[in-house]
């Protein structure tokens, strides 16, 4: 769990020793407390606007040692470049941190007698660098001081997790006076969260003063484990055999490339004669491909739609086309990591 | 060694071969070198501009602890190198840039009494200052954190991860892939970090919530209890409502046909300087007539009490709506009270003052267990030689706020006053 000295450090810091006791001189300067200066920064608000109001110096005045920090990824792996969407990853960090002591020295300061004088403070955040948004990771279950499960809960392709870790000692700075201070660490990785859930597309259709529209909702969300869910929700005119509005939800439908209403539970009643305007209804939890958006009628619903007449028509007249035995409104699209929806929705013909 | 090696290499340029060990050295300096070339997480300062000082109530000037009050607001404030304009003062290369402004998290943690911590809230402002107040007295750590990405090759910011062009990102599978963070962070240049705590003691300037309940031994539908019992029951009734008096709380079985007076916080988490109690009653023992009342009888404002500790006192006397304790002649009864304090967030209860005392001072001695009198003193004016009586009530917490309670105390000449409502 700790991170001792690496190998080199340890070489530079012997041969440093060495050469001070050849010298005659402390390795590093007597425990003598820094004289605080606070010199007022100079800060241009115009170029570093989250500066406003800072009036300190950009050092602390006293010693607040600063020591390395890691980030692994499940069993001691490295840290993965990739995480998925909903999906847990157990995560761990490495630092000094956590070692018996802290550090004994400090810019060239001697810690005398330094010891820890509380636990960690350890905070994982999990962000979205294009956004500049970060999300505190909170654990549900009982985990090691240094671990933390991370759900990415959206695709990105600039996520990073970041640790801080933050740990209360304290020095001698007297015969019988000690001060307190704390030692910091902080580690942050950029990861990318690829797109696990297909686009949730739906159509808006028009016939006459009725309308109908049918679209998928994601449930339950951020399902952890493929596949995804989601109802199909289902409104409008067109849906009621009698021309009466419905508002129907199937649950449970498998979101991706096979979601296909069910006709015993809701159908587009259509006359032979109607004349359809559809408009697509895009949506994603990343960014839909609107190059791969198609809609139509198919014959059949089958792995791919048999598109019958135009494809993305703005208008469809179903009495100058041969409607097959089993028409189908279908829109298929893509987002733009590459999952694909498809959804049938069943047209019974008055 | 060295000579083995100089030999290798010289028979790996003579035979145009591979070398591994030739390959390993190099890469192994390669390492060396981005290791080198990478910018060490700069130190933060972190301040408190409008914190009490550091010898507040005993505190130890050299701990580096910060002292608040209790929902008092404090502005925070915090710069490090991460936050400026060009990365170079951090050690980055010429021509390295900030791809872009800073993640800034302010963060709280609660320390729990066996020392566990607890992040109990985060604030992402992206703002090197932040304003916040802490809501219950206690130990807590505020943290400040900055990311931010250095590109190392000067220009903007990358909206792809390298080796992945925007649209041919791999569609979302159930695993990662191989190619670690650390791999993707020296490709695109690298997330510089810096982080700062501080250590926060926030003080109790809350008075601390008091109650009483008095139990008659006699008209009581109840099997009277003993003041150990009684007190119990209180204690019970108290934590239910988190120490807060709530005029239309349930009452337990054990206390009905008592009486109840209570001081407690309200509304709850004020600023210091505004903090107020309310006054609460319930039963029948606050009304001349005997009539069961359920009130907040009046607020009243919680005085400083030592400028220098800046603890505070809750005086409650008589308002327009309360006017006393009235008990009834020759009828026995027991009076306890208890006091819980926010200090721990109203979750045990402690002892409180709890007497009756003559107007000089003097306390009246019990009867037996309880207290007994046989002579009326109400209404004054007809009894203007008999003694005056006050209760008196008074709760403290650890840190010296106190409430403290002084009401006249009648002793009225009647005998069942809800039989007939007037004296006799």
């Amino acid at each position: 769990m700790t991170e001792g000295v690496t190998p080199t450090m340890r070489s530079v810091s012997l041969v440093c020793a060495f050469v001070a006791l050849l010298w005659g001189m402390p390795s590093g300067a007597a425990a003598q407390e820094p004289t605080p200066e606070a010199a007022a920064p100079v800060i241009d608000t115009s170029k570093t606007p989250w500066l406003e109001g800072v009036s300190i110096p950009n050092k602390p005045l006293v010693p607040s040692p600063v020591v390395a920090a890691d980030i692994m990824g499940p069993d001691g792996n490295p840290f993965p470049a990739t995480l998925t969407e909903d999906l847990p990853v157990l995560l761990s960090a490495t630092s000094e941190i956590f070692a018996d002591k802290p550090p004994a020295a400090w810019n060239g300061t001697d810690l005398k007698d330094a010891e820890w004088t509380g636990k960690p403070s350890v905070r994982w955040f999990f962000e979205d660098i294009r956004k500049n948004r970060s999300t505190l990771a909170s654990a549900s279950e009982e985990l090691l001081e240094n671990q933390m499960k991370v759900t990415p809960l959206d695709p990105t392709r600039a996520g990073a997790v970041t640790i801080t870790i933050a740990r209360p000692m304290k020095y001698r700075t007297g015969p019988d006076s000690f001060r307190g201070t704390f030692v910091n660490a902080s580690k942050s990785l950029k990861t990318v969260v690829t797109d696990a859930t297909p686009p949730v597309c739906g159509l808006e259709i028009a016939v006459g003063a009725d309308s109908g529209t049918v679209y998928p909702v994601e449930n339950p969300p951020h399902k952890p484990t493929l596949p995804k869910l989601a109802d199909l929700i289902c409104r409008g005119a067109l849906f009621g055999a009698g021309g009466a509005e419905e508002s129907i939800t199937v649950g449970g439908v498998e979101l991706g490339k096979r979601m296909i209403l069910p006709a015993e539970r809701a159908a587009l009643h259509l006359a032979k004669n109607a004349i359809l305007t559809l408009k697509p209804l895009l949506g994603d939890n990343q960014q839909v491909d609107e190059t791969s958006v198609k809609f139509g009628i198919s014959n059949g619903a089958g792995d791919a739609p048999a598109a019958i007449g135009l494809v993305n028509p703005g208008e469809i007249r179903l009495g100058e086309i041969a409607l097959p035995e089993q028409p189908f409104l279908f829109i298929e699209a893509a987002d733009i990591s590459g999952n694909v929806q498809i959804l049938y929705i069943p047209i019974k013909i008055k | 060694m060295r000579t083995l090696i100089v030999t290798m290499s010289v028979l790996c340029a003579l035979s145009f071969l591979p070398c591994a060990a030739v390959a390993a050295e190099s890469t192994d300096a390669a390492a060396q070198a981005a290791e080198a070339q990478k910018i060490q997480n700069p130190e933060m300062n972190l301040q408190f501009d409008n914190a009490l000082p550091a010898n507040f109530r005993g505190g130890d000037p050299d701990s580096g602890v910060v002292h608040v009050l209790e929902d008092q607001p404090y502005k925070r404030q915090e710069h490090t190198l991460l936050y400026e304009d060009s990365p170079q003062a951090m050690g980055a290369a010429s021509g390295a840039t900030f791809a872009g402004p800073p993640t800034i998290n302010w963060t709280t943690d609660q320390v729990k009494a066996d020392g566990s911590v607890q992040t109990i809230a985060n604030d992402n402002n992206n703002k090197a200052t932040s304003e916040s107040e802490f809501p219950e007295p206690g130990e807590y750590r505020v943290g400040n954190s900055g990311a931010r990405q250095v590109s190392q090759s000067g220009g903007g910011a990358s909206s792809t991860t390298p080796g992945q062009s925007g649209e041919s990102a791999a569609a979302g599978g159930q695993t990662g892939n191989a190619t670690t963070g650390e791999g993707v962070d020296a490709a695109s240049g690298q997330r510089v970090t810096s982080t700062q705590t501080t250590g926060v003691v926030c003080h109790d300037v809350t008075s601390p919530n008091v109650w009483a309940v008095f139990q008659e031994a006699a008209g009581a539908t109840q099997k009277t209890l003993d003041e150990t019992e009684l007190k119990k029951k209180l204690g019970e009734q108290v934590l239910a409502g988190n120490g807060l008096f709530d005029p239309e709380m349930a009452v337990s079985e054990a206390l009905k046909g008592t009486s109840m007076l209570a001081v407690s916080e309200f509304p709850v988490n004020r600023k210091p300087a505004e903090k107020t109690a309310a006054v609460g009653v319930k039963g029948p023992l606050f009304s001349e007539i005997g009539k069961d009342e359920a009130k907040v009888a009046g607020t009243v404002g919680m005085k400083v009490l030592d400028p220098q500790v800046q603890t505070r006192l809750t005086d409650v006397g008589t308002t327009d709506t309360l006017k006393g304790v009235f008990v009834r002649r020759n009828v026995p009864f027991i009076v306890t009270a208890l006091a819980t304090d926010n200090g721990d967030k109203c979750s045990t209860t402690a002892e409180a003052v709890c007497r009756i005392e003559t107007k000089d001072g003097t306390e009246v001695e019990k009867s037996e267990s309880g207290y007994l009198f046989r002579v009326p003193n109400y209404p004054r004016s007809e009894y203007a030689d008999q003694p005056e009586y006050q209760f008196v009530m008074e709760g403290a917490d650890k840190d010296g706020n106190k409430t403290v309670v002084r009401l006249p105390l009648f002793v009225v000449n009647t005998q069942m006053a809800v039989e007939g409502g007037r004296n006799e």
